[in-house]
């Protein structure tokens, strides 16, 4: 016990070196015991590793995740909401204008160097989510609420945040399912498929079921609206949608959104809080761009 | 005294994958440069939403909105290479080459039981592809941004 305590004492007083891991392994090596090295589950790591990174984790509070790896979980999320919510609403016009949206709003966020992908669900249940990695998706029933492209600009830009902010990655990093492991690789996640899906099945609990949080949730609409400013539109139609929303999230009819996101007379108080900063001063007179997106959506049936 | 005229020269990067610079903050103005991801700035003026710039003997406009005061690293992780991530894909250079449906998302499509068609609407997204010179054509035509008039 008192050379685990050393050690861990050794590990805290070491942390803000930051040394390479291949070092710290080799000394972990060094310090195990013959035996119990020779019995060491490969895959798995072995009792010490688990027990010294497991330490290490707690202490650092994150298990850092790549890109790579972000894509594979948000990969397997964004599979799981076609196949949740009604397929794809397949129509070119009305995807590329979409996506050119959110092109625009990703490329002066603060995550503008990955690829952002969007997707229109085919549900009349009025909803919209991202996934790790970029893939980020809206309803057909959604999408018929929405007034002008501002509008639809703060909603791509409140999914882009979540994005930006990594927040289902944090979620992640805390995740009991990945307990076991000190290095999330896609390595690891390809030998282990079972601890892959649990990790999957928590993200899918998370964004579907109980949502992030009204802390982040109310992050994303300041950044979303933020985010919608920096390309140029009226910052202030996010909070002009979430009013449009309260009929819709009341009522008998459960849909995931009440369930995911926090009220929308409190969202759109926080918006209200934001939107009277100074930076948004004479923001009033920004475009709404109603007609272009009236245009956009004028050939399809929603 | 030297140091502190030094201290306050400030260096601005490019943190979108591209930036013009521009002849002056119109919607109309000459596009002089485009400068890639990491372009490092000497900010001669902040205005508005414009921040004037100088690099390699050229002068001109950038939109704020494009540049960060850090310079883009693919830092992705702090703890790389303590607590992991050393060999993890970093965001930044990488980013733009990793595209697509991860094989390991493919081969949990086939465990959770996921139907071919999904998978082919989760690629049908990721095909949709939007140039940077499409979305300047955009923003321009709704006069957005660094083209409001």
């Amino acid at each position: 016990m008192k050379q685990f305590l050393g050690i861990v004492i050794c590990l805290t007083t070491l942390f803000s070196s930051l040394p390479a891991q291949a070092q710290w392994k080799k000394l972990l090596k060094q310090l195990e015991p013959k035996k119990e090295t020779q019995n060491s589950n490969q895959n798995k790591g072995s009792k010490t590793e688990n027990l010294i990174f497991g330490g290490l984790k707690a202490l650092q509070g994150l298990l850092p995740i790549g890109y790579k790896e972000e894509m594979a979980i948000g990969g397997a999320v964004a599979l799981e909401a076609v196949a949740r919510f009604g397929g794809l609403f397949e129509d070119p016009s009305v995807e590329k204008y979409i996506a050119t949206v959110g092109n625009a709003i990703a490329l002066t966020s603060d995550r503008p160097d990955i690829p952002y992908y969007f997707g229109i669900l085919n549900t009349e249940e009025p909803n919209a989510f991202a996934c790790p990695g970029g893939y980020i998706f809206m309803s057909r029933g959604l999408l018929k609420l929405v007034q002008n492209e501002a509008q639809l600009a703060g909603i791509l830009g409140h999914e882009i945040a979540h994005v930006s902010k990594k927040h289902a990655l944090e979620t992640i990093r805390r995740s009991k399912a990945l307990a076991g492991i000190s290095e999330v690789t896609l390595t690891a996640l390809d030998k282990d498929p079972q601890m892959f899906d649990s990790v999957v099945k928590e993200v899918v609990n998370m964004i579907f079921e109980n949502g992030l949080g009204r802390t982040k949730e109310l992050e994303a609409d300041k950044i979303g609206v933020e985010f919608a400013y920096r390309v140029g539109y009226n910052p202030n139609a996010l909070k002009s949608f979430i009013e449009l929303l309260k009929p819709h999230m009341s009522g008998s009819r459960q849909f995931s959104l009440s369930k995911t996101h926090p009220d929308p007379k409190d969202r759109a108080q926080n918006l209200q809080n934001v939107l009277s900063q100074s930076n948004y001063k004479g923001s009033q007179s920004l475009p709404l761009l109603a007609d272009r997106l009236v245009t956009s959506l004028s050939n399809i049936k929603l | 005294m030297l140091a502190s005229v030094e201290a306050r020269a400030e260096t601005m990067y490019v943190k979108s994958p591209t930036a013009e610079l521009k002849s002056s903050t119109s919607a109309n103005a000459q596009i002089l440069a485009q400068f890639s991801r990491g372009t490092s700035l000497n900010v001669i003026l902040k205005q508005g939403n414009w921040i004037q710039v100088q690099t390699g003997g050229k002068k001109g406009w950038v939109y704020k909105f494009k540049l960060s005061p850090t310079k883009p690293s693919g830092g992705d992780n702090l703890l790389a290479g303590l607590g992991g991530g050393g060999a993890s894909a970093r965001e930044g250079s990488s980013a733009a080459s990793i595209r697509g449906l991860s094989p390991t998302s493919e081969k949990y499509a086939g465990r959770a039981n996921i139907q071919p068609q999904h998978v082919e609407m989760v690629k049908h997204m990721e095909s949709m592809k939007v140039s940077q010179n499409q979305v300047q054509e955009f923003l321009k035509a709704g006069k957005l941004g660094e083209y409001q008039e």
